[in-house]
């Protein structure tokens, strides 16, 4: 019998940053560079997005950090209140109860929309209940998709996009929600996007570019999202490949799948343990009913084909 | 300190579990660790969910199991240890 701990797989840890200041009450103006039509796209319709001055926030320490330039922390009292902070973009007050975005301290207001659509937009979904999963997705068959999950940087929108390019409809990529229901699961994206590295973005569409150095190159997708979302037959998962002469696709026990669909999942109070509840058992749900695999290839653009390979092969007995 | 088979262990209240498939993967909320749990593990798990002493897990599990009680016990310790030590379970 074994316990096997899992401590490699923890999620990010928190890491010190200043607490946003407190700040004056001022008016608001829309939000920049977005229409309401995005905000009911992402899955917030009837929500409103403002930008202005920050209320008086009581201080207090960051409760979680992604690692990197994403911090949020619950404020005390009600109504729910959540701040989260994105380096050089901004701050944004979520207040739940009443369906309202406030964005403030913006540094970049170019990307403030973007970042709403890319990060607030996932996390308030999950926050109302959805399972969003980092992820990139295609449908290798009609109602069909798969999902490629993996760390930040592994090559799972790149993978996505290649197979896009190769005629497999992608329903977006970065924040897909997966339903579990019906013994099953759904899946849809929170915005129909690609988005890839720069790298990766000149290599595969030479003609895109990033909105300022150092950020992803965006690329909307063709046409409308799917009337009804497809059906999740397969998740694959990135990593251990790093070495990997080959191109594989192995399957991953259930509770393997489960566990990376959890550390993945976007969260916009990873600290509150309802809602942290609420994601395991989703994420088990969706593990239980559909298959996982390991994925493991080198990373070389000219392999991405026996890749598309792997994952065939790997479907041969998922898609009927 | 008891000897572990005299004590009373139960899931801390700051664990989290999910059954997938024939395993457990448990969250602990305190320091968002996982933790994964074979069928065995998952077996433990349940009966010490119920209440179950130690010795009487080890009895049905030699008895579910068709195995020397004895070796049942030195797997037993090490699993709750590792278990105890990750704040997973807690003295009741």
């Amino acid at each position: 019998m074994t316990g096997r701990p899992l401590l490699p797989d923890r999620l990010p840890r928190l890491r010190p940053a200043a607490p946003a200041g407190d700040g004056a009450q001022g008016g608001a103006d829309r939000l920049p560079g977005r229409s309401t039509a995005d905000l009911v796209l992402a899955g917030l319709g009837g929500w409103t997005v403002t930008r202005g001055e920050a209320p008086p926030l009581p201080p207090g320490p960051w409760t979680w950090s992604d690692g990197r330039s994403t911090f949020a922390r619950r404020l005390p009292g009600e109504p729910e209140r959540i701040l989260l902070r994105t380096d050089f973009i901004g701050s944004a007050l979520v207040r739940p109860g009443d369906r309202s975005i406030l964005l403030h301290d913006l540094l970049d207001e170019g990307l403030a929309g973007q970042w709403v659509v890319d990060q607030v937009a996932p996390r308030v979904l999950s926050h109302l209940g959805d399972l969003v999963i980092h992820a990139g997705a295609a449908m290798p068959a009609d109602g069909a998709a798969i999902l490629v999950v993996g760390p930040s940087g592994r090559g799972k929108s790149t993978l996505a996009a290649f197979l896009h390019q190769q005629g497999w409809p992608a329903p977006g990529d970065d924040a897909m929600v997966v339903r579990p229901g019906g013994g099953g699961a759904t899946v849809r994206s929170v915005y129909p996007r690609l988005k890839l590295r720069q790298d990766s973005g000149s290599r595969l569409y030479p003609a895109a570019a990033a909105p300022s150095p150092g950020w992803k190159v965006s690329i909307d997708l063709p046409g409308p999202p799917p009337a009804a979302a497809p059906r999740l037959v397969a998740i694959f998962c990135l990593g251990g490949g790093e070495g990997a002469a080959g191109c594989r696709a192995e399957p991953l026990a259930a509770s393997r799948t489960c566990l990376e669909l959890v550390r993945n999942s976007y969260a916009l109070d990873p600290a509150d343990p309802g809602r942290a509840g609420l994601r395991l058992r989703q994420a088990g749900e969706v593990a239980n009913a559909v298959p996982g695999f390991r994925l493991a290839y080198p990373r070389d653009y000219a392999r991405l084909p026996e890749v598309r390979e792997a994952i065939l092969g790997a479907l041969a007995g998922v898609l009927r | 300190m008891d000897d572990l088979f005299s004590r009373r262990l139960i899931p801390s209240p700051q664990a989290l579990e999910s059954a997938v498939g024939e395993e457990t993967v448990l969250l602990h909320l305190g320091n968002d660790t996982y933790y994964g749990l074979d069928e065995v593990g998952t077996r433990i798990w349940t009966l010490l969910g119920e209440g179950a002493a130690l010795p009487a897990i080890r009895d049905r599990l030699a008895e579910e199991y068709d195995a020397d009680a004895a070796t049942i016990e030195a797997d037993m310790r090490r699993f709750l240890a590792d278990l105890l030590a990750h704040g997973i379970l807690v003295d009741a």
